[in-house]
């Protein structure tokens, strides 16, 4: 890991190059190619089943890479997993704080299970709490929490282990509209104040287009679209020619079509996004 | 708050306001902690899954009690009425003597089968997923759940002797031979677990794993 820092300055945190992955019959990721530029807030766009969530499980190394090539920040997803690991913070789609433990134990647990020193830990937590505000009630059970703070609490877990690239899976999903901004204010702030490239997914076009510095559209398991949300609305007001501002939903409905329903993800899925949903909210 | 040496100004309690690290006293999360590696870090997770279970157990007791019911009822009812009308031979020791480290291990055994099967739940939520993107070897994972087992069902083996003492049973006071127990129970809910874990990585769903927990080890012909 002697080469994060020289490749983190100004160079790619993460590269993908011909991404696949099938379930079965069903392209899932159909050559994906990313790249994504240290220090920025890289929105990943799709209907549901465009194969977002598979690229990020192949890019956590949860799933493998069976064709193509991942690399964050220089390192093989496929052969250099713990490398690899070491480098990501990952906060996934579902609720994945404990609420059995209170808001420092969550925290402390990810501090262990990425090697912070004893004596450094208790530091490390309560900074990783600073940042999310979760200092006053760190020492409340999680399950205490609300959607917004159970969701800040995840991102303290992620935190914890200073990682270069931060992976969130749909990080707002079931959060009412306050809530929402104050999750992405918290990224936004962590992210200044650190330094650290974060790749988030989402539905929510607004978000996207108010947080993030550059956006892919994703569809059918390929990038159809990529640039900042400005450049993109740009060019489809240049092409329909008709003077009206499209929104990134509009870009989003011109890059999807009409197809979105004909494959709209697993039932399972739905399944879980829907209880994530119920949980959070 | 750590003591950030020199800081300019104090931690803004704006969490918008950008700023270097520092400045905010964050600055430990710019810094990866150094990794552990070859033999200490199987370890060091056992360990930090053992933690975590110890923390849950010392939050919400409610599972130990209701957990010393069952064997609790065993040793009044069963062993009671067994020693006084002496069906099932025992080889000249008392009924309860001869139930009580059955009791122990048919414990340890129920905690452990649900302790492994629970990875499922972990699985649907989230907790799992992200367990799986630490640098954590997935076996340091399975180990770190076969011991955090294997620690409940200690503590519930603890409970087990104390009520057992409480009931007058026989038992040795031997540390040495209690120590054994303690070894025995923790290896023994450690295998167990390990069992349960791998039908639950093989049946996936746990409408499934209904079918499979219809055909659980007789654990009433103790």
């Amino acid at each position: 890991m002697s080469d994060d820092g020289p490749i983190a300055e100004g160079g790619a945190a993460l590269v993908c190059n011909g991404l696949a992955y099938s379930f079965g019959e069903t392209r899932a990721v159909d050559g994906l190619d990313l790249s994504v530029t240290a220090g920025e807030v890289f929105g990943l766009l799709g209907p549901n089943g465009a194969g977002k969530t598979t690229a990020i499980r192949c890019i956590t190394t949860l799933l493998p890479v069976p064709a193509g090539m991942v690399r964050v920040l220089g390192h093989d997803a496929a052969r250099e997993r713990m490398a690899v690991r070491r480098l990501l913070g990952y906060v996934p789609q579902q609720l994945s704080a404990d609420a059995a433990l209170t808001g420092r134990e969550n925290v402390a647990l990810f501090a262990r299970v990425f090697d912070v020193a004893r004596r450094e830990r208790a530091d490390r937590v309560a900074q990783a709490l600073e940042a999310v505000d979760l200092t006053e009630a760190a020492d409340r059970m999680a399950s205490t929490y609300s959607g917004g703070m159970v969701r800040r609490l995840e991102l303290a877990q992620a935190l914890v282990s200073a990682p270069r690239l931060l992976m969130l899976d749909e990080p707002t999903i079931g959060l009412d509209p306050i809530a929402r901004t104050s999750v992405w204010d918290h990224i936004n702030a962590v992210r200044a104040a650190t330094g650290m490239t974060v790749l988030v997914t989402t539905h929510y076009m607004d978000e996207a287009d108010q947080y993030c510095g550059r956006v892919a559209l994703m569809h059918r398991g390929r990038i159809r679209a990529l640039g900042t949300p400005e450049a993109l609305k740009a060019d489809l007001r240049d092409r329909r020619g008709d003077g009206a501002k499209p929104t990134l939903e509009d870009v989003f409905r011109d890059v999807a079509g009409s197809g979105l329903d004909a494959q709209g993800g697993e039932f399972r899925d739905v399944r879980r996004t829907r209880r994530t949903a119920s949980r959070v909210g | 708050m750590s003591a950030v040496p020199a800081a300019p100004h104090p931690a803004s309690a704006d969490p918008v306001e950008p700023g270097p690290a520092a400045d905010r006293g964050l600055d430990l999360l710019l810094v990866p902690p150094r990794a552990r590696t070859g033999w200490r870090v199987v370890p060091a997770r056992v360990l930090a899954m053992c933690v975590v279970e110890l923390q849950k157990l010392r939050h919400d007791r409610t599972e130990l009690y209701t957990r010393a019911v069952q064997p609790a009822l065993w040793l009044l009812i069963y062993g009671e009425t067994f020693t006084r009308i002496r069906a099932i031979p025992t080889g000249g020791i008392p009924y309860l003597d001869y139930l009580a480290p059955g009791l122990i291990a048919q414990s340890a055994m129920f905690i452990a089968i649900f302790y492994g099967i629970m990875i499922i739940w972990e699985r649907d939520s989230g907790i799992l997923t992200k367990l799986l993107v630490t640098p954590t070897p997935r076996t340091a994972l399975v180990t770190g759940k076969a011991f955090a087992a294997g620690v409940k069902s200690l503590i519930q083996a603890i409970v087990v002797v104390v009520i057992a003492a409480l009931l007058g049973v026989a038992l040795t006071w031997n540390p040495l031979r209690l120590l054994g127990v303690g070894g025995i129970v923790l290896l023994g809910s450690a295998f167990f677990s390990c069992l349960s874990m791998t039908i639950a990585g093989i049946v996936l769903t746990r409408d499934r794993l209904m079918g499979i927990g219809q055909v659980k080890p007789p654990s009433q012909a103790i």
